[in-house]
């Protein structure tokens, strides 16, 4: 900061230069390009290129900061290269960029996790989720077992119902041998991967939470409501009417499921037996 | 916490990186007439205008160089609309052009500390922290305006036009 009262008086209050001919650069790249290179202090004569992970990595202090990118020699250059003045026209090219407002944003999006169920892919919007979790014992109930509740677990000191949502949508088991020729490529076939999904909703009496296993969990991705197709009328199978719309991603059709029909349903079956 | 560092006149200047909305380059401000001079104008910012101060200005009497490493910082301004709601407005932000802001600092183990010293002639200074061998000065965000330009700056900053 020695030389900050030279700069002061040389670039300021002078109007900002204004930018020379052609169209100002649009993208960060283009920007990046114009930068002028930056000459390197004598002394330091960038080593991470010569004995750092760039170059032959003997430099010692490798052993204590594992990557050039955490040794405070590159933090000077770091600091000594933001260190100049702006070149001609960037700041002005960033005025632009930032005048735009942001990505306009999709107000029509749902974020939703996706799991699989057997062959099925499926997905609930997040709203209606608590946790994914691992695989625990499931603790079957004398005589109230067998359809679709599989029994209780504990989540966190709390034994919850566990259900077979498998069961209730009716899906069949997976087929023998996996389906490679369907252009299923997230599908991975591990017992490792297997989860259990808590899901919850505000039930007449509190909080009305259920825990079901899914064979392997996708991730929480965002969906545009554009891009939803609705469930085809002629859909045979009986887990379509918990669906509330299908949509592609990755090769895959998606279901998502709408977590009242689908939790009205666990209702049913459940409390009714 | 972790503290987002800045120089003003020197001197090492930090605020809490939770109020911290976007470090950007400095661009140039349209000026406004008859304001304070460390308001250097407004800025398009996402849609919209939004005030920009110069630390530098504000604290010493030097505008802050114009170097890369001289940004603009966007923060929320915690201003209340009117003294007895203590709702802040959601959108009101401020920018503040300060020198050196490259990097940022946790403030886990402070070694000495002294306190904020309620200054009515500077009343944003907070507390001096000396950690790892820095000395820094915590900034108070919502006290960098006076009340009365905090008002006329951001009382009458409605959502931005429909197009």
């Amino acid at each position: 900061m020695n030389d900050a009262s030279s700069v002061h008086a040389a670039h300021h209050p002078t109007p900002p230069p204004t930018a020379p001919g052609g169209p100002p650069p649009r993208s960060l790249e283009q920007i990046d390009a114009q930068l002028p290179p930056v000459a390197a202090p004598a002394d330091r004569e960038e080593c991470w290129r010569r004995i750092g992970v760039t170059g032959d990595r003997s430099c010692r202090e490798l052993e204590t900061y594992i990557h050039c990118r955490n040794c405070p020699v590159m933090a000077d250059a770091a600091r000594a290269f933001f260190d100049r003045l702006a070149p001609i026209g960037y700041l002005e090219s960033w005025s632009g960029i930032l005048e735009e407002r942001g990505a306009r944003r999709d107000q029509e999006v749902v974020s939703v996790l996706v799991f699989r169920l057997a062959d099925e892919w499926l997905a609930l919007p997040t709203t209606a989720l608590v946790e994914v979790t691992k695989v625990r014992r499931c603790h079957r109930v004398p005589h109230r077992t067998g359809g679709v509740l599989e029994g209780l677990v504990n989540i966190r000191g709390q034994l919850q119902l566990c259900v077979s949502a498998q069961r209730l949508l009716g899906i069949e088991e997976a087929a023998a041998e996996p389906r490679a020729a369907t252009g299923d490529l997230i599908r991975v076939d591990d017992p490792e991967l297997r989860r259990l999904l808590v899901v919850e909703r505000q039930g007449r009496h509190g909080p009305d939470r259920w825990v079901f296993p899914v064979e392997q969990v996708a991730g929480v991705i965002r969906v545009g409501q554009a891009t939803l197709r609705a469930v085809p009328a002629t859909v045979s199978q009986s887990g379509a009417r918990f669906c509330q719309a299908l949509f592609d991603w990755q090769g895959v059709i998606v279901g998502i499921l709408d977590e009242t029909r689908f939790l009205d349903g666990l209702n049913d079956q459940v409390r009714s037996t | 916490m972790q503290l987002l560092t800045f120089t003003a006149g020197g001197l090492t200047y930090a605020i809490e990186a939770t109020c911290v909305v976007e470090v950007l380059p400095a661009v140039p401000a349209r000026s406004v007439p008859r304001l304070p001079d460390y308001v250097l104008g407004v800025v398009g910012y996402r849609g919209r205008l939004i005030p920009v101060i110069d630390l530098a200005k504000r604290l010493t009497d030097e505008f802050s160089a114009r170097r890369l490493s001289t940004r603009l910082l966007v923060v929320e301004f915690p201003w209340r609309e009117g003294s007895e709601s203590s709702q802040p407005s959601p959108k009101a932000r401020l920018g503040i052009v300060a020198e050196n802001m490259v990097s940022t600092l946790r403030s886990d183990n402070v070694d000495m500390v002294f306190p904020t010293m309620h200054l009515e002639s500077s009343p944003y200074l907070g507390r001096i922290l000396r950690l790892n061998g820095q000395t820094v000065h915590m900034l108070i965000v919502e006290n960098l305006l006076p009340a009365e330009l905090a008002s006329g700056l951001f009382a009458a900053a409605p959502e931005p036009p429909l197009p």
